[in-house]
């Protein structure tokens, strides 16, 4: 192993960690389960949550389908599959393994 | 008519507890370990060690950032460029610390707040928000820890795989690798689904199309912030909840 890479290892590595760390920290004692006074800062945070899902769903599809058209399809049929047991079970598990199992064969069987 | 028990306190939710994060986690450690596999594969591909390799994932931890790390790496660039670049990328997870806490109801413990903090990745700050969004009340750092250290080990395990097996055993099963890289966004669009409200319509559209014009703009992180932004500016424009109104 280089030296160069424990370095690395350890000075990003514990950057990450102080950024996810310290925010958390902060406001940690007394006053938890406080919400923020001012509304405007409480609404940002939250939307903040869902926002961040909603651009990690498109960083992490729209470049693969994208890149490669025939994914489109199958892509299509695992978000439809996913959305339709989630309604019925309210399952992340179910409804995330039954998208993935509908987008496996849906490629497989249906060459586009 | 009152019922026997009308006029005592509701019965309070039990706690989520750690096995319970550990069958919750599923998703993310089904997805982790071909994102992993390919890490691996790919840093021992660029000259590195299968230790190197295992090194960078069990203390950087952060996907995405860690394939440009070695890349950077890999092409010459000054050590320290390609940390702050690294640093740069992964900077937005100071905005998730303020959403949970935000969220979080209950006093956190120090020692367990600083052992989940370390997992807090995309997919875990999602995993949680979902949690919280469907009932704060449930929410338990014992599951939180769970959650993300399943989530590390199985980035780590599929690491060590990845750079152990050097070349790819799903290349003759295209269906399973694809169903397997599907594992992520599926997952994004899980979480969505259960952490949405519809009052927050209008912090989803600008969110999806800030992350679209990101990414056609630009780049993936900063479609991400791009992202982030447009939810930011949907939840200042949409109408007042009532109890905003009564807090202001």
């Amino acid at each position: 192993m280089s030296r160069d890479i424990v370095i690395i290892s350890l000075v990003v590595g514990l950057a990450n960690y102080l950024f996810r760390y310290m925010p958390l920290r902060y406001r940690a004692s007394p006053r938890n389960g406080e919400r923020y006074h001012n509304r405007y800062i409480s609404r940002i945070l939250d939307g903040i949550g869902i926002a961040s899902i909603c651009a990690l769903l498109v960083v992490s599809s729209v470049p693969t389908v994208l890149h490669d058209g025939h994914k489109l399809i199958p892509t299509l049929a695992g978000f439809a599959l996913l959305i339709f047991v989630f309604y019925k079970t309210r399952s992340i598990v179910m409804a995330t393994l039954a998208g993935a199992l509908c987008y496996g064969l849906v490629f497989k069987f249906f060459a586009f | 008519m009152e019922t026997p028990n009308s006029g005592l306190a509701p019965t309070p939710l039990a706690q989520a507890t750690f096995s319970e994060g550990c069958f919750d986690s599923l998703p993310i450690v089904i997805g982790y370990v071909p994102v992993a596999f390919a890490f691996g594969m790919n840093t021992v591909r660029l000259g590195f060690t299968p230790l190197d390799s295992l090194l960078l994932s069990c203390l950087i931890y952060a996907g995405a950032s860690q394939f440009v790390l070695t890349a950077l790496i890999s092409a010459g660039t000054s050590l320290w460029i390609a940390a702050l670049t690294v640093m740069a990328m992964d900077v937005r997870h100071v905005l998730y610390g303020p959403t949970l806490r935000h969220y979080i109801q209950r006093q956190l413990s120090g020692r367990k707040t600083a052992l989940w903090a370390f997992g807090l990745t995309d997919e875990v700050f999602a995993a949680a928000i979902a949690k919280l969004n469907k009932d704060s009340r449930r929410w338990s750092e014992n599951w939180m820890l769970s959650v993300a250290l399943c989530s590390w080990g199985s980035w780590v395990m599929g690491t060590a795989m990845g750079a152990l097996c050097g070349n790819g055993p799903l290349d003759a099963y295209p269906a399973v690798e694809g169903a397997l890289s599907f594992m992520l966004p599926a997952l994004f669009l899980s979480f969505l689904l259960s952490a949405f409200h519809r009052r927050q319509g209008l912090v989803l559209a600008l969110a999806l199309t800030g992350a679209l014009a990101g990414l056609m703009l630009a780049s993936i992180p900063m479609a991400i912030l791009a992202g982030i932004g447009g939810g930011c500016l949907g939840a200042l424009a949409s109408p007042v909840k009532q109890t905003d109104r009564e807090q202001s």
